[in-house]
């Protein structure tokens, strides 16, 4: 009897156990990096089309690939709660746009490089995951890219980059928590002075 | 000598100083004279942008893609005995042999250093520095301050950058001789620099450019990389320092 108990206990755990881990699918995840990758590099960077058709498939691409909403919440922090529907929507769609446009710039660099996929490592975060890649440099060491990917109802998107241990979300949001304490114009001039940063980038 | 000593004493006074402060903080709290490291930090970007990135750009303009290759691989050749001292310093054994390698093979085949021919063969670039080393034996970081000329940096990253520069190769093998000294050391410590100031200015433009507050940007970039630096005495399950909760704000 005693035995039993013991098989059932056990049989409960493992069950546990594989439901945490069936949380995310980790291989989906990295299956979902390697074909935006992919895309990235053999259809915008490596293709011989215009600036302008890079730049609308670049837009494309990050636009589905990226969870916006996600991110955008998270890098206004405590800023978020007070702000209202309206700039809530602004803040997003300027922060989506300038991601996009320095990043397809940021991105031309890499041309002739690629990544090399190193598994995956689990997150504490509720349905997420990291994939690990590195990205083999000319001279010294290859750099260390982590993707983290979170997975809802079956979809994947990327919700942070994070380059040598350096997270993006986090310093967006170090950097705009910053700007709005030390502004008088609050959330208002974030956004102000992100669609003159985008204006910029759209006139080089 | 008497430099040395005080350099020791004033190390210990400031790691004695940052270990009393805890190792996880936010970066506000982590950044306690602000003010002051913003009036700094103003006043480095004038120094890059007046004199750093103007040498640099007439580096970039005098030579090619592969010198400039030759030299970064020539510095980092020499900065090798470093990496292998704070690797053993870190009980790190392979890793220490392997910066021993790579200085010999790349010494000899590698012609002075200027080829990396070591990460040819497998044996790739593997850097560590005083601050890890320090890092790695569970000494905090303590506050963050700006240093003229230099920029961000904790309390702990200022003593390993002074202790990984005392320990430079070229300085000590020209010590001897205040000739060589003049001749080799300061113009070799010029070339670096240079080298370095070449490597970093796009990135620093780049972020400059496309930040709406560039210190908080650069602060956040440079405290990040401090707190991967993992403790060998922390427990074993301590998680990636990558891995915040990334869902405390979120409504759906």
């Amino acid at each position: 009897m005693k035995k039993n108990i013991f098989t059932l206990i056990l049989a409960v755990c493992m069950g546990f156990v594989s439901t945490a881990n069936a949380e995310v699918d980790a291989t989906k995840a990295e299956d979902f990096i390697k074909t935006t990758t992919a895309k990235g590099v053999e259809q915008i960077i490596n293709a011989n089309v215009s600036q302008q058709e890079k730049d609308k498939r670049f837009y494309d691409l990050l636009n589905g690939a990226l969870d916006m909403d996600f991110i955008g919440q998270f890098v206004l922090g405590r800023n978020w709660r007070t702000a209202t529907a309206q700039q809530r929507k602004d803040f997003i769609n300027v922060y989506r746009d300038l991601n996009i446009a320095t990043w397809s710039k940021r991105f031309n660099e890499f041309k002739g490089k690629n990544f090399v996929f190193k598994g995956t490592s689990p997150s504490s975060s509720k349905g997420q995951v990291f994939v690990n890649t590195i990205v083999p440099m000319d001279q010294g060491e290859p750099a260390k890219v982590l993707w983290r990917v979170r997975e809802k109802n079956g979809n994947y998107k990327i919700v942070d980059i994070v380059i040598e241990g350096v997270s993006l979300a986090q310093a967006s949001r170090s950097e705009y928590t910053a700007f709005i304490k030390n502004n008088a114009g609050g959330i208002d001039a974030l956004i102000k002075n992100l669609n003159e940063k985008l204006a910029q980038q759209k006139t080089k | 000598m008497n430099n040395l000593k005080k350099l020791a004493v004033i190390s210990t006074l400031l790691l004695v100083s940052a270990c009393a402060t805890n190792i996880h903080r936010n970066e506000e709290q982590a950044d306690p004279f602000e003010n002051f490291n913003r009036k700094v930090f103003s006043f480095n970007d004038a120094v890059y942008e007046n004199v750093f990135f103007p040498v640099a750009r007439g580096y970039r303009a005098v030579t090619t893609p592969f010198i400039r290759e030759r030299v970064n691989s020539f510095v980092a050749n020499l900065d090798e005995p470093i990496s292998a001292a704070n690797h053993l310093l870190q009980l790190e054994f392979t890793a220490a042999v392997k910066n021993l390698t790579r200085v010999v093979l790349n010494t000899t085949l590698g012609l002075a250093g200027t080829f990396d021919v070591a990460q040819g063969w497998g044996l790739e670039p593997d850097k560590a520095t005083f601050n890890q080393t320090m890092a790695s034996w569970c000494v905090a970081d303590g506050p963050y301050l700006v240093v003229p000329f230099i920029g961000g940096n904790t309390t702990r990253g200022i003593v390993g950058t002074a202790v990984d520069a005392a320990a430079d190769p070229v300085y000590w093998m020209t010590y001897n001789d205040a000739n060589y000294h003049d001749k080799i050391a300061y113009p070799y410590a010029a070339l670096k620099y240079t080298a370095k100031a070449e490597n970093y200015m796009d990135l620093y433009n780049d972020f400059k450019k496309n930040s709406v507050d560039f210190y908080a940007t650069m602060r956040s970039a440079y405290l990040q990389n401090q707190r991967k630096l993992k403790c060998r005495f922390a427990p074993e399950e301590q998680t990636e320092s990558y891995d915040f909760d990334f869902d405390e704000d979120w409504e759906e």
